[in-house]
């Protein structure tokens, strides 16, 4: 007889195995028990130790892990890297919580810095510029309606300091960091002709004379 | 793949829901139960080894596909390695063991096939575990190749010419034992 026709015969014997009565009529009730056991142990020694909570933290940690470690790293990144655009994102996130608008005029002024002293890049730098100039007058008039007016003068004076500085030793990227410069200075600019209204309007010594003489006070004033 | 009663099932197992895997329990029950039964010939081992299927099919719930693969073959993947981690533990069958099974008797079978379905369980017993699973999956429980390629884990070309080389072996075995 051919191997398989005996395969075939032993079969019918294997079909007829059983298995015992009262394993069918209570397996599934002492598997049931069985399986409620195991989960009540594992939601009261290790709540989170379930499937699907499990999965969840683990891609919590993972993406709040990644994301966070992104950010750490975006933050020493300079316009056309390619971490850049997250700065910028998270930079957004600090002013919307913050409310502190200065925040992206210094942010810009160290990206001119930036770029004119570690990358050789002119458009990138021209680019960066045009952000700074930007960034400087946007906030100049959020800023005169906050009353933070002298507090951003500092900051736009130390900012002029610092690019003059870096000018200095990038003379390929003077041209561009002197427009960055004018920019600091048009954002103070407003601050100076209302210094100059001030002095126009008050008046001189010999101005104060005469309409003491107009009057005719002198006397009253010398005595 | 498996008919639209068995995945709607299936989707109310994974959705945690324990009399619906209670249904999947029954309807595989006696399937799981002899193919453990035929490798251990212990009635109480193979509760037990049945049960462990049983369970960790349901801890392995959330993560498998209704559509993708046979909810059949999962299963019979989890009893296969429970049976083959139980027999690398196990001492050989007692010859008496193979030689008293089977439970189900023909009463027209003859003694000579008698004597031939004992030599051909004796050789059977001889085969390593997994050559005797890949035997039992095919000619007993009648899977296709591609399903027992599934089961155990590998193509359905390989499986196909390892069943041919061990049917080999046993017509090897059986003519050995005649002749002597």
């Amino acid at each position: 007889m051919k191997i398989k026709n005996q395969l075939k015969q032993i079969r019918k014997s294997y079909l007829a195995i059983e298995p015992p009565s009262d394993f069918k009529k209570y397996g599934w009730l002492a598997l049931r028990k069985e399986i409620e056991v195991s989960e009540r142990r594992r939601f009261t020694l290790f709540p989170v130790f379930t499937h699907n909570v499990v999965f969840t933290m683990i891609i919590i940690f993972l993406l709040a892990g990644t994301s966070i470690g992104l950010v750490k790293a975006s933050q020493g990144s300079l316009p056309g890297d390619t971490l850049y655009p997250l700065k910028r994102l998270s930079e957004t996130v600090v002013i919307a919580i913050s409310g502190d608008k200065q925040v992206r005029v210094e942010k810009r002024a160290e990206d001119v810095v930036g770029v004119a002293e570690h990358k050789n890049d002119l458009p990138i730098l021209k680019k960066t510029v045009e952000e700074y100039q930007k960034a400087v007058s946007e906030t100049k008039r959020e800023v005169e309606k906050s009353g933070k007016k002298e507090e951003f003068q500092d900051q736009l004076k130390k900012q002029e300091e610092k690019l003059r500085t870096v000018s200095k030793h990038t003379p390929a990227s003077e041209d561009l960091l002197i427009e960055a410069i004018e920019a600091a200075k048009r954002g103070r600019e407003d601050d100076v002709k209302d210094n100059v209204k001030g002095i126009e309007h008050q008046k001189n010594p010999s101005e104060i004379k005469q309409e003491i003489e107009k009057s005719g006070k002198i006397e009253e004033i010398i005595k | 793949m498996q008919s639209g009663s068995l995945k709607r099932l299936i989707i109310r197992a994974k959705g945690g829901d324990k009399d619906a895997f209670g249904e999947i329990y029954n309807l595989f029950l006696k399937q799981i139960f002899r193919y453990i039964y035929f490798s251990t010939r212990n009635y109480e081992l193979a509760q037990d080894l049945t049960q462990n299927t049983f369970f960790k099919a349901w801890r392995a719930l959330p993560s498998i596909s209704v559509y993708r693969g046979s909810f059949k073959a999962f299963l019979f993947t989890i009893a296969r390695n429970l049976v083959i981690d139980w027999s690398r533990s196990k001492k050989e069958l007692p010859l008496e063991t193979i030689e008293n099974f089977p439970s189900f008797e023909d009463p027209q079978e003859d003694l000579i096939r008698k004597e031939a379905r004992v030599v051909v369980l004796q050789a059977l017993s001889r085969l390593e575990e997994d050559e005797k699973q890949l035997i039992t999956l095919r000619f007993f429980e009648e899977f296709e190749y591609g399903e027992i390629a599934k089961v155990v884990g590998k193509k359905e070309g390989t499986v196909r010419v390892t069943t041919h080389r061990i049917l080999k072996k046993l017509k090897n075995y059986i003519k050995y034992k005649y002749e002597n």
